[in-house]
């Protein structure tokens, strides 16, 4: 049995704030609900599933949040999607709600996030040490890295095993912002240059401020269904036709490489269901904790070879008129990250394959890729949409 | 130091920090395959119910990457460097560098343990630029 096209995305709705002071992020996670259902032509009595990460930094709930979430919504899902995977949880739970609307176990699914991490008055542990300090943590805590500097261990390997340089590192951020232009809810919208970027200060060498993600309030759902009943909802269904999934480690020292991550895994699988190629996608939403993050996806899911991602870029692939355009909202670089982006990505995508698109609207695409990460490329998740 | 980092050994890791605090570096080693594993575990990488063995590490390794931190945790005058080192013995195993200025270094370069003291008797194994091969075959 294939999922692939069994199941549909139906409603989607990205709130366009990114600041929302002294509130609390369940209730803009429940006001995005709403919007993404009457995008579907929907009520939340038609919901019999439910998915959310909402337990880190600044998304208030705890340990059993999917449970916190649908109490605050005030409904009972006869299933649920906790999955906890980072930044790219929401691509694993439509993935997963595919697969449970296939075999007839939910039959309308809202997948839904939100975070106030610019404000949250409840202490938690840092976004940079995602892990306990008993246990494995114990080995690793007491080296006081930071999440910046996590992510830098990959670029300076890249640096050094491909001669990768800041310029080409830079050139994402420019071109993500440039994408960010006409998107008014962008939280930057302001045109910049690779001499910009590499004059912003030093975050955590070789990562610059402007090689780093935006930090936002936000909040986005969507809404996934079966293909039949897909045919009744206002607007063109958008086919899930591809999903994969891996896992790595949060540790990098128990990494097996700091230049190929699990996205080498969920690329191949999502692409082998979907029976398509990284020819036939239009337009790819990349998950841009960094700058170096959409270069190794562009690497693992095969739009160019291993190491070749930096003159990829440089040569204007991911633009309007590349190869793979990518974050055409303008992505965690410009637009809009409040932790976990995932969602996001997924509702770009979808706004991309119906025209709606609030940032560079590409003409008539077909094929989206949604590629996102979670911990430090720890994990990943590969959708592939079409009309 | 009451800091969230500060370790907190278990009845499995007793040793190694009591190792440490000699001055040792001890890692993990499959008695079947002699394959070595960092961090410490319960079990052996492969095989949840075989139990490693533990080793005195070289304390020799080489540098696979590395990043100066100009913001964030460390507020010091020098700003902290974390970093990735492949041991002599296989396994990767994050570290900070220290006794080093941050422009000179450079993936690849030979790095030596040294060890921190972290106060009330524990000290944690930090590895620093290896100094001329006579100095690291000592």
């Amino acid at each position: 049995m294939t999922i692939s096209g069994r199941a549909v995305i139906v409603g989607a709705y990205e709130a366009p704030i990114r600041e929302a002071p002294e509130t609390h992020p369940f209730e803009l996670l429940a006001d995005a609900v709403g919007h993404a259902l009457a995008d579907a032509g929907l009520e939340l009595a038609d919901v019999d599933g439910l998915a959310t990460a909402s337990g880190d930094f600044g998304e208030g709930g705890a340990a059993e949040q999917v449970i916190e979430v649908a109490e605050y919504l005030g409904i009972e899902p006869t299933y649920v999607d906790g999955t906890d995977i980072g930044g790219c949880s929401f691509i694993a739970h439509a993935g997963h709600a595919a697969a449970a609307i296939a075999a007839g176990m939910a039959e309308v699914v809202v997948i839904a996030y939100a975070a106030t991490p610019r404000w949250w008055p409840v202490p938690f542990p840092s976004l940079d040490a995602p892990i306990l300090g008993a246990g494995p943590g114990q080995y690793e805590l007491p080296y006081k890295s930071s999440l910046v500097a996590h992510f830098a261990q990959f670029a300076q390997r890249h640096m050094h095993e491909f001669g990768t340089t800041p310029e080409q590192l830079a050139e994402v951020a420019v071109t993500c912002r440039a994408h960010a232009g006409p998107n008014r809810s962008a939280r930057y919208r302001e045109p910049i240059t690779v001499e910009d970027v590499l004059d912003s200060p030093l975050i955590a060498s070789p990562l610059h401020r402007l090689d780093c993600c935006v930090l936002t309030d936000g909040a986005g759902a969507f809404v996934v269904t079966s293909e039949e009943r897909g045919r009744d909802t206002p607007k063109r269904p958008i086919k899930i036709a591809g999903f994969g999934q891996a896992v790595s480690a949060m540790q990098l020292s128990q990494m097996p490489s700091l230049t190929a991550t699990p996205g080498v895994a969920s690329g191949k699988r999502a692409f082998e269901m979907a029976g398509l190629t990284p020819a036939d996608v239009d337009v790819a939403e990349l998950y841009d904790a960094f700058t170096i993050t959409p270069i190794l996806a562009l690497e693992d899911l095969g739009f160019c070879a291993k190491g070749e991602g930096g003159p990829f870029v440089a040569d204007g692939g991911i633009g309007a008129d590349g190869a793979v355009p990518i974050n055409t909202d303008g992505g965690g670089l410009s637009s809009n990250q409040p932790g976990k982006r995932g969602v996001f990505l997924m509702v770009e995508a979808v706004r991309q394959l119906r025209g709606e698109s609030p940032g560079m609207q590409l003409r008539d695409p077909e094929v989206a890729l949604v590629h996102g990460l979670g911990g430090f490329l720890s994990a990943t998740a590969t959708i592939l949409l079409t009309i | 130091m009451t800091s969230a980092t500060r370790p907190v050994p278990d009845v499995r890791s007793k040793r190694f920090w009591d190792a440490a605090a000699e001055g040792k570096l001890l890692i993990q080693r499959d008695p079947r395959t002699g394959d070595h594993q960092w961090y410490p575990r319960g079990h052996c990488l492969g095989d949840p119910l075989i139990e490693p063995e533990w080793v005195e590490a070289s304390g020799r390794g080489t540098l696979v990457s590395f990043s100066v931190i100009h913001r964030g945790l460390g507020k010091s005058e020098t700003p902290p460097i974390y970093a990735i080192v492949e041991l002599e013995e296989g396994p990767w195993i994050g570290t900070n560098l220290l006794d080093v200025d941050p422009a000179a270094v450079e993936i690849g370069m030979p790095v030596a343990v040294t060890f921190e003291d972290l106060g009330d008797g524990m000290r944690l194994a930090q590895f620093k630029p290896a100094g001329d091969p006579a100095d690291r075959d000592r």
